[in-house]
């Protein structure tokens, strides 16, 4: 759609932090996290999540529309370009790019593999473990955890339905994350 | 569009209060020893009368001569009641043409238009929406910075084949202009740093002196976090840029102040960062960079001229330098293989110079160099003749001498190198280099002012 105009292409670039315009706003992220992304900005050089940019009415500005705690970490920790995706459109076409890239962000997760392993350990956990190793599961909270012990016993795949459709499957992940990767 | 005061409707009354003053904070009196003001210029106009060509005379509200930067222009007012439009774009256009005046202002209390007149055609340059006509400043700043964005001109030098004697015509006209009076800004794009290096700039002297092939490379190294124009051409879209903080003034200045000449050499150097790679990823048009950071530097407000050195390839750094010069010099030997050479540079200029609306990538023409008196260099003019269309013209050429290369050894014009070893050979092909200057700038002036006839 806006692949290129004038010889700019949409792509990945690298922009200086006083090409990007930005909204008179704070993201309202915290001073923790800014620290530790700002942190490890500094450490590397550069970004690896990219914030969507578009064209403006002025040549060699664009603007930010995506992204606002990258460009403040990127601020604070004082570089001078990071990377961003260069859409090549005015913001109001831009926009309707938006929602499909932060949808892609949303599905770039870390690629997860469940082994059979993975699975036994998992279902004994839900099975006789305690309320604390249970809330040790990102994703389950007190109630969850409650509902897990009253709809004991579990002994195989079945009998995790009794906990929902997905949601069983969504703690799997999060439980093989946390272990592969403690 | 704010309510004025009928006073405004009268052409007398605008003349005073906002052309006259604004010409006058803009740094051009009426009467000065470097500007003159000539109300009521007459031109003549041919005109068909009773199936005959006369000529009539047309008014025009003021010819203005700015002796500073070589520009005339025209100036047209118009009343806040019959303003700018069409009609009176065409009335300037006339007497752009019959005049022979490349620029042309059109004013009236609420815009101001510039436009040049170039090869038959009017061109609007720029246009300034006057908020208020009572503040002239605002106005007369921006005619100011466009006079002085239009006084400078870029030369690239522009080759397809190395070892044609690039950089020594790039050393030799920068020379032989700043001789005149002219200040000069070398950039150096060439990966290889020939004439940084010649102009004194990359610790020539040091290179020069190193004992060992480990120290060279020391001393290469130190241009890492050097300033220079891979830099340039990455910062100028900051806030703070300021170009003068990678620029070298070169050590031949010395020689051009024992002469009282104003004129002086600046180099914008390069290195072996300078490839592609430097600016890899960056974003935005690629291949413009350069032509925005001069222009986004303001150096036209310090230089004269702006010699481009390109390397001999079409790399994105060789499209920048064409991208950002004006015009285009063609150093060629006259032997059989550079003349295919020229063919692919003719075509890539043209893309530039359609691109550009015909503002950059006029070739001034080919400089013929280290021709000797072979009945070769003969075949192959003709050759280029027969094979090129619309060849550009041949230019002064550069005859070979073995000086050209001891002058390059000492790193000095050929000019200087004629002076002080009073060798006769140099002399006469200093004279080549500055008799060459002479015509690139009869040829600019007549491009600039031509009528397209």
């Amino acid at each position: 759609m806006f692949k290129s105009h004038k010889g700019i292409e949409s792509k990945p670039s690298l922009a200086d932090l006083s090409q990007l315009k930005v909204p008179d706003v704070h993201s309202g992220t915290s001073e923790i996290t800014l620290k530790k992304i700002s942190k490890e900005l500094n450490e590397w050089g550069l970004n690896f999540a990219l914030p969507i940019v578009c064209l403006t009415d002025e040549e060699d500005k664009y603007q930010l529309l995506t992204g606002l705690p990258i460009y403040e970490a990127a601020v604070a920790a004082k570089i001078d370009r990071i990377w961003v995706f260069l859409i090549v459109a005015k913001q109001t076409e831009a926009e309707s790019v938006i929602e499909q890239t932060i949808l892609q962000s949303k599905l770039n997760q870390r690629v997860i593999v469940i082994g059979a392993k993975d699975f036994e350990d998992f279902l004994k956990l839900i099975d006789t473990g305690k309320k604390t190793d249970l809330t040790s599961i990102p994703g389950v909270k007190d109630k969850y955890a409650k509902l897990i012990i009253d709809q004991r016993p579990y002994k195989c795949q079945e009998d995790l339905k009794k906990l929902g459709s997905k949601r069983p499957l969504n703690w799997l992940k999060a439980y093989t994350q946390t272990k592969t990767y403690k | 569009m704010p309510q004025l005061s009928l006073n405004w409707n009268n052409e007398a009354y605008v003349s005073l209060h906002l052309v006259q003053t604004m010409l006058q904070i803009a740094g051009l009196p009426a009467q000065s020893n470097y500007s003159h003001w000539i109300p009521e210029f007459k031109i003549k106009v041919p005109k068909y009368k009773n199936g005959l060509l006369i000529e009539i005379d047309k008014e025009v509200d003021f010819l203005i001569e700015d002796y500073s930067r070589y520009i005339n222009f025209l100036v047209e007012v118009k009343p806040a009641n019959n303003r700018i439009n069409d009609a009176a774009r065409f009335q300037l256009e006339h007497y752009l043409r019959y005049s022979h005046t490349r620029l042309g202002v059109l004013i009236d209390p609420f815009l101001m238009e510039i436009h040049e007149y170039k090869k038959g055609y009017l061109s609007l340059k720029c246009k300034y929406h006057i908020e208020n006509p009572h503040d002239v400043r605002p106005v007369a700043n921006f005619f100011r910075e466009f006079l002085e964005s239009v006084r400078m001109r870029t030369i690239a030098i522009h080759t397809s084949k190395g070892g044609v004697g690039k950089t020594t015509l790039v050393i030799n006209i920068a020379y032989e202009l700043a001789k005149q009076g002219y200040k000069v800004l070398v950039i150096d794009l060439d990966d290889q740093a020939n004439a940084s290096l010649s102009l004194g700039v990359n610790n020539a002297d040091d290179l020069d002196n190193a004992s060992s092939p480990e120290e060279f490379e020391q001393i290469l190294n130190e241009f890492e976090y050097r300033k220079e124009v891979s830099e340039f051409m990455r910062d100028y879209v900051r806030d703070d840029f300021d170009y003068t903080s990678y620029i070298q003034p070169s050590p031949l200045n010395h020689l051009l102040n024992m002469d009282v000449c104003n004129g002086r050499i600046d180099v914008l150097p390069s290195s072996y960062k300078t490839t592609d790679y430097a600016l890899a990823g960056a974003i935005g048009n690629r291949v413009k960079r350069l032509n925005n950071a001069i222009q986004k530097s303001k150096m036209a407000n310090t230089y004269d001229y702006v010699i481009i050195d390109t390397p001999p390839s079409a790399t994105d750094i060789t499209i920048n330098g064409l991208y950002a010069a004006q015009y285009i010099i063609i150093p060629s030997q006259m032997e059989y293989l550079s003349t295919y050479g020229i063919r692919a540079i003719i075509k890539r200029l043209k893309e530039v110079y359609e691109e550009m609306d015909g503002k950059r990538g006029i070739i001034l023409g080919v400089v013929p160099m280290m021709t000797e008196k072979t009945k070769l260099n003969t075949t192959i003019k003709k050759l280029l003749e027969t094979t090129i269309k619309n060849i550009p013209p041949l230019l002064t050429e550069i005859k070979r001498a073995t000086s050209v290369g001891q002058a390059s050894h000492e790193r000095l014009p050929v000019s200087v190198f004629a002076e002080n070893s009073g060798n006769s050979a140099a002399g006469s092909i200093a004279k080549q280099f500055s008799k060459l200057t002479q015509e690139l700038i009869a040829r600019m002036n007549q491009i600039e002012f031509t009528t397209g006839k």
